[in-house]
């Protein structure tokens, strides 16, 4: 601003709308400037935010999962007719060779998840459980769709009542779930 | 740069970090309750699940089942020779160690007629509880409580 106390008053208003003019590119360059970290800071964030929404979609999905998988009529126990809260140890070998033929059509529905039935009372016993041998075992791994590459992992675990109709009694085992994100 | 413009660019710099907390409390302080009341709902599948699997077996070498064994436990019966209450309590410890108990330390155990309680276990003042209506053979309505913490 001292500039124009300086004799030429052409030249004075010159340099002043020089100095104006630098000092509009200056304000453009800098608004430019918070605009592009603006939208870099926003673009991450969206970013974030679809990543945790999808994380909390497998959460839920898992916890849904947990919730009404017992249920399932493929999974489901009953006594006399009458359905009851527990899981058929005998369907489980049987979803495992239905969910292995219709490979496609669980996997839409289920997605990437495993599910394992541990028997774990009265007795536990490590020996997996399948078509072959139905008797003399306690690890029933019904479902099984793993990504190439996992990013991470959700894991949820309750206990389940497992009936065996054969010998009409019941047992205790923990039905596991994982899901994995690819 | 003026005097008024440098205040007018301090009062913009306060705004803007006020905004700045304020998202921050709307983030950490809004979102992260919502998420603690949807985990609720597996500890209460937890514990309605693990009632209803405890109550289903059968003890004693499968020659009564865990209901009964309560029942009796609240009228002071024996189950397998023993104290009925004392029993379940050990054979509850067993199944309780073979399970393991996801994320929680304590438990409750009760059996109820009507107002008249008998603990089997008493850890859990508050937490996720569970409950289940029983019948004996004549027609007596008993609740067994399940309540971890």
């Amino acid at each position: 601003m001292g500039l124009l106390s300086f004799g030429n008053c052409g030249m004075s208003r010159q340099k002043k709308g020089q100095l104006q003019l630098q000092e509009t590119i200056l304000a453009v360059f800098v608004f430019v400037i918070i605009i592009i970290i603006g939208m870099f800071v926003f673009v991450n964030y969206q970013n974030n935010s679809i990543k945790k929404d999808f994380d909390d979609f497998n959460r839920i999905k898992t916890r849904i999962n947990i919730i009404t998988l017992n249920d399932i009529p493929e999974l489901g126990c009953s006594k006399a007719g009458i359905k009851e809260n527990c899981v058929d140890d005998l369907k489980l070998i049987a979803f495992k060779n239905l969910a292995e033929r219709r490979k496609a059509e669980y996997a839409e529905n289920l997605g990437y998840m495993n599910i394992t039935f541990y028997q774990v009372y009265p007795e536990k016993n490590t020996k997996e459980c399948d078509k072959d041998n139905l008797e003399n075992c306690g690890v029933w791994n019904i479902y099984e769709n793993k990504p190439k590459t996992i990013t991470s992992r959700i894991r949820e675990v309750t206990p389940v009542s497992l009936y065996n109709v054969k010998e009409d009694k019941y047992k205790i085992a923990l039905m596991v779930i994982e899901v994995y994100n690819a | 740069m003026r005097k008024g413009q440098m205040e007018i660019v301090g009062l913009m710099v306060v705004v803007i970090i006020i905004i700045i907390g304020a998202l921050f409390y709307l983030k950490f302080g809004i979102l992260h309750k919502e998420q603690e009341n949807t985990d609720l709902s597996i500890q209460q599948s937890y514990t309605i699940n693990w009632l209803n699997a405890i109550s289903n077996v059968n003890i004693c070498n499968n020659t009564i089942s865990y209901k009964d064994s309560l029942i009796e436990c609240y009228n002071d019966g024996i189950v397998c020779g023993e104290n009925a209450c004392g029993y379940i309590k050990s054979e509850s410890d067993n199944i309780i160690h073979s399970i393991g108990l996801k994320d929680y330390k304590n438990y409750s155990f009760w059996i109820q007629k009507g107002d008249d309680v008998k603990y089997l276990t008493n850890e859990c003042k508050t937490g996720v509880k569970a409950d289940e209506i029983l019948l004996d053979t004549n027609g007596e309505e008993y609740t067994i409580n399940f309540r971890l913490c």
